[in-house]
């Protein structure tokens, strides 16, 4: 047994540093972010992003402190529209999946097609805004983050009814159903808690969505009292890439952002996120379990 | 299950109202959803319209003139129509092919991990660039590679004896420089989906495989590949259909709109929006989303008949 | 199941945490006052740099004060940031919102030419005297279409040239002065001195992304000069005659690619000049760099000094000549989507005509944003400055006549005189009011695009060969399309001479 275990041990250990090695290559980049957030703005420009900058400088961060008010705010939106659409988007998105994956539907096939279709086939930006804007009035609302585009998409779908299809025997199905269960309560007693991953999976990539979109911001917001963080940020990446390419520019004369400024919104942009994700986590808890066990 | 056949008859009429009740619940469980892509998607494809309009304010859109096939001839008129649509392409098959290897390779990887906590450390890390935006990412890029004061160019290049690169200048490094920034950002979220799909596999077939002799590889290419091959093949049409897409972000903000790069960097969605800068003429951008539609269904169509003859089981629709 | 509710629990919190936030944030109409006749009510949408205004609303509610007593229209000012201004002012036209007057910021052409604009002639006629008079039929001209106008250029300063910008503690460093430079070889002698001195420092940054020099909006330091005709694509050099050339075929662009390439070579030019996006002031303020191109007149090296820290000092490189490109780079309009055109061009003579208007939309309230210093200029108040200022919008070169407002300190007041004067003396281009209708073209237009930003930066900022990749740039102009939009502008250009009698 002793074999065993030291040739395990190796395995882990190889695993490990590979993983490992992965991981710093997300984090390096990050963490240079970081540094640039409190590195003095003329040494920035003048030195270039360095992991060790000449001369510090929290001056990017006591502007937004200042801005404070706005922040909060930005931050608020962005927590509210994500919790919202992503627990909508997984409602949406598994009911519509499950008949999807019942191979005994006769109509799955016509309807798998109906959903797939809208990856293919895009309207363009016009009409969709028109709609959304003159039919729904969501312009300057907070729907406007919510409706467009991430309520529901066929990619999450497809995930799910073959994760259902796979991984959620039919017999079971057939089993609650002769014990006198109807469709809903099958749904909602045997077919979700044995599908724990793929919730988790598709709920991470909406919420990611909806974390990351400032599109939506971008159509449909002038009131910036309600753009979410990412709003806030691109706000001023496009602000200055106008003032570069634009033939008015040269009229214009205004403290802009600086750079350390830019560095320091995309920082807090991803902090809130990396600090709950491991809490979110335990959803895969099971899977890992079942790996160490392995072990 | 088998207790169907003892009486025929009773039991098919049984059968038959819980099937239509079935049947209803289906319905209406799709019902939600299929009202939202009604509405979100299938709506404003009625919009299709404008690609063949020259767009006229004053008359309004609906009632402009129409233009035929006016609005197309950009994309295909010049010598950058090739190169556009070789890049996009190309690309994508890079994308689908690297991405698709990595991604299973580390939710290999992950499943495997005996110290939960440090699976946990590692799968949040590879998301981290998953949710910094494509500006800052481009600013990162520049950390690398700007001439006079990049980390390459001032720290590491040296090292080994190389001159300085204009990396902003030259397009030569640029497929590489893309694919592996795409690869980067995008394995946060292709690791996690075929990690879900390896932990739906039931354990109790790998410890059979074990003590029957399997080694770890043959155990992979034996169970795992083959029980993930739904998802590869999912995926895989996926990107197919988007084949004629490119992420705008990465191909206009990381090479920083530089010119001369255009050659490797310069895709459709791009090349359309440098075209209609000045114009801004929405019959024109919405005839390259028409041609980028077309083209990938039915590049789909085709995969997906050739996946029915090989697979059926696994084929989209 | 108790893990399920409390999840719905959640959710419903939630939404009605979404609607309350909706409803509140939803515009509550302004309380019509009580009149006689209710005042006509127009949006108007400009762009901001920087976050909204806090005091936004304060604002709006002074100019209302005015509007509704002097002509019996109330406003609703619509800030847009600027790097959305595109995006969001064409999306609202299309979608027909309601957006009664905005102003166009270089796109003048374009939006004549897919009618996005309404016709303003009769109503400047009957409501916009004071435009007539402040702008002045020249100017008025600059934006006239086929006999019609459709939008109002701003007034400042028009008659910009090219100039040179320098550090001036550095050229009192070395016992340099910049008022000896007339030419690019006088420049490039102090550069020599410089850059001895100032090993990490370049010479020059770009005034642009991918470009030093201001060639495209006022022609190259010593060569003729050019009017542009709307795009860069097609241009008539000299003032004397009516032939469209390509621009990128001419000696001067040839002059132009070896001159900066020479100087990249030398060091001159920063490494990564055709890529970077940061501005000059902000290059030159970390020490980067040591001076830049601007388009201007007078007071750039004010501005300047202000906004880098150091000393600027500023001089001019050519002779001014108006072309229609510079009176319709900024102009004041009415989009299709506007409900009450007479109501809104009543309004649009205001900002021509009322200094208090002009004043409360750049600067703010006077002694809350800003209070007049002793040399006529203004100022923040004590204990305020950019940052924890409640209005600060940086559009003061964009509201009707800037000649109207205040000046901010480190400016000279007496300048806008001399603006003015030169507004009525400089000489101006002959092709005055024609303007390029666009969409036989758009095809080449999109190509002849795409290979334009290719290889400009590159040759403009002396990154590449020229004698290597010029000749490319040349022919691919070409088989993109260029020869076909040169003589559509030529055919449209000879029927505008013939109809104008020259």
């Amino acid at each position: 047994m002793k074999g065993v275990k030291k040739s395990e041990f190796k395995y882990q250990f190889c695993l490990n540093i590979v993983l490992m090695l992965f991981a710093l290559a997300s984090i390096l980049p990050f963490l240079l972010l970081v540094i640039a957030s409190f590195t003095d703005e003329n040494t920035l420009i003048q030195g270039g992003y360095t992991f060790f900058p000449t001369k510090f400088s929290i001056n990017a961060y006591k502007y937004l402190i200042y801005q404070g008010p706005m922040i909060f705010r930005a931050y608020g939106i962005t927590f509210l529209v994500t919790f919202v659409g992503t627990s909508l988007n997984l409602i949406l998105t598994a009911m519509i999946a499950y008949p999807l994956s019942r191979k005994d539907f006769s109509k799955r096939n016509l309807f798998s097609f109906i959903v797939f279709f809208t990856m293919l086939f895009n309207g363009g930006l016009v009409p969709s805004y028109l709609m959304w804007t003159q039919f729904f009035h969501i312009k300057n609302t907070i729907f406007a983050l919510i409706f467009p585009n991430l309520l529901m998409n066929a990619f999450g779908v497809i995930l799910m009814k073959n994760y259902f299809s796979s991984n959620v025997p039919h017999e079971l199905i057939e089993a609650a159903e002769i014990d006198g269960a109807g469709e809903f309560t099958t749904f909602f007693r045997v077919v979700l808690p044995l599908s724990l991953p793929i919730l988790a999976t598709v709920g991470l990539m909406s919420a990611i969505s909806y974390w990351n979109d400032w599109t939506n911001g971008l159509y449909y917001l002038t009131d910036q009292r309600l753009f979410s963080l990412q709003n806030v940020l691109n706000r001023i990446l496009t602000d200055l890439q106008f003032l570069s390419s634009s033939t008015v520019s040269s009229q214009i004369h205004m403290d802009m952002p600086s750079t350390g400024i830019r560095m320091a919104i995309a920082v807090i942009g991803v902090v809130p996120i990396l600090v709950l994700y491991p809490f979110f986590q335990k959803y895969f808890v099971k899977g890992i379990t079942m790996g160490a066990v392995k072990g | 299950m088998k207790v169907n056949n003892i009486k025929n008859n009773t039991l098919t009429v049984t059968t038959k109202k819980r099937k239509r009740k079935s049947e209803l619940a289906m319905y209406l469980f799709m019902l939600p959803g299929l009202i939202y892509i009604l509405v979100n998607n299938y709506i404003p494809m009625g919009g299709l319209f404008i690609a063949f309009k020259n767009v006229d304010y004053s008359k309004g859109i609906f009632h402009s003139d129409w233009a035929g096939l006016e609005n197309f001839k950009y994309l295909f008129s010049s010598s950058d129509a090739w190169i556009i649509t070789r890049n996009t392409i190309l690309y994508n098959l890079a994308f689908i092919i690297f991405g698709t290897i990595l991604g299973i390779a580390v939710g290999i990887m992950l499943s495997e991990m005996s110290s939960k906590l440090m699976a946990k450390f590692y799968q949040t890390s590879i998301l981290l660039p998953q949710l910094i935006s494509i500006i800052i990412i481009a600013y990162i890029g520049y950390a690398f590679l700007s001439a006079d004061t990049g980390l390459l160019n001032k720290s590491i290049l040296p090292k080994f004896g190389i001159d300085p690169i204009s990396w902003y200048s030259d397009p030569k490094y640029w497929p590489i420089i893309l694919i592996v920034v795409n690869l980067w950002k995008g394995l946060g979220f292709s690791c996690i989906i075929y990690l879900a799909s390896i932990l739906g596999i039931d354990r109790s077939i790998y410890e059979s495989a074990e003590i029957d002799g399997a080694g770890k590889w043959r155990q992979i290419v034996s169970i795992t590949l083959p029980l993930l091959k739904p998802t590869i093949i999912t995926l895989t049409m996926l990107a197919i259909g988007r084949i004629f897409y490119a992420d705008f972000g990465l191909f206009y903000q990381v090479p920083m709109n530089s010119g001369a790069l255009y050659n490797a960097t310069n895709v459709i969605d791009t090349y359309v929006y440098r075209g209609l800068l000045q114009t801004n003429d929405i019959g024109m951008s919405s005839a390259a989303g028409f041609y980028q539609s077309v083209v990938g269904f039915v590049l789909v169509l085709l995969a997906n008949f050739a996946v029915t003859k090989l697979d059926k089981e696994n084929a989209l629709f | 199941m108790k893990k399920s509710l409390k999840l719905i629990a959640i959710l419903a919190m939630a939404t009605t945490l979404l609607c309350a936030c909706s409803s509140g944030i939803k515009n509550s109409g302004s309380s019509s006052s009580v009149e006689t006749i209710a005042p006509a009510e127009i949006t108007w949408a400009f762009p901001t740099l920087g976050p909204v205004p806090t005091d936004k609303q304060l604002i709006e509610d002074e100019i209302n004060k005015i509007t509704t007593k002097e002509i019996n229209v109330k406003v609703k000012l619509q800030p847009i940031s600027i790097g959305n201004w595109f995006q969001q002012s064409n999306l609202m036209i299309t979608g027909g919102e309601k957006l009664d007057i905005m102003p166009t910021l270089g796109n003048y052409n374009t939006l004549v030419s897919q009618k996005q604009l309404i016709d303003i002639t009769d109503l400047i006629n009957k409501y916009g005297q004071g435009i007539k008079t402040a702008v002045g039929d020249n100017f008025l001209k600059g934006t006239t279409v086929n006999g019609k106008i459709y939008g109002v250029a701003n007034v400042n300063g028009k008659a910009g040239v090219p100039s040179i910008l320098m550090r001036k503690d550095i050229l009192d460093k070395y016992g340099l002065s910049i008022d000896s430079v007339k030419t690019l070889a006088d420049i490039e002698k102090i550069f020599d001195v410089v850059s001895k001195g100032e090993k990490n420092m370049a010479m020059i940054v770009p005034v642009n992304q991918g470009s030093v020099t201001t060639i495209y909006a006022g022609g190259l330091v010593g060569e003729p000069k050019f009017d542009n005709l709307g795009d860069n694509f097609g241009v008539i050099f000299g003032n004397d005659n009516y032939k469209v050339v390509n621009l990128f075929e001419s000696d001067q662009y040839k002059n132009l690619t070896n001159t900066m390439r020479s100087w990249y070579l030398k060091g001159y030019i920063l490494k990564d000049a055709a890529t970077i996006t940061d501005t000059p002031q902000s290059l030159i303020k970390a020490g980067k760099g040591f001076a830049q191109f601007t388009q201007s007149e007078i007071g750039a090296d004010t501005n300047a000094s202000r906004d880098i820290g150091f000393p600027i000092v500023q001089k001019k490189m050519q002779d001014p000549l108006i072309t229609t490109s510079a009176i319709n780079n900024i102009t004041w309009a009415i989009p299709v989507t506007c409900k009450n055109p007479e109501a809104t061009m009543k309004f649009m003579n205001l900002l021509y005509t009322n200094a208090a208007i002009v004043n409360l939309t750049d600067w703010g309230i006077e002694g809350k944003h800003y209070v007049k210093g002793t040399d006529g200029t203004i100022g923040y108040p004590k204990d305020v400055d950019a940052t924890t200022t409640g209005y600060n919008p940086g559009i003061d070169w964009l509201v009707g006549s800037q000649f109207l407002a205040n000046v901010w300190q480190g400016n000279k007041p007496e300048n806008n005189k001399i603006l003015e004067n030169d507004n009525k003396t400089a000489p101006i281009s002959n092709v005055l009011g024609f303007a390029f209708d666009s969409t036989k073209v758009k095809t080449e237009l999109a190509n002849v695009n795409n290979v334009y930003k290719q290889y400009a930066p590159g040759l403009d900022t002396g990154s590449v060969d020229p004698a290597k990749i010029l000749p490319q740039f040349i022919s691919k102009l070409k088989s993109a399309g260029i020869n076909k939009i040169i003589e559509e502008k030529q055919t449209q250009l000879d029927a505008w001479a013939k109809a104008n009698k020259k």
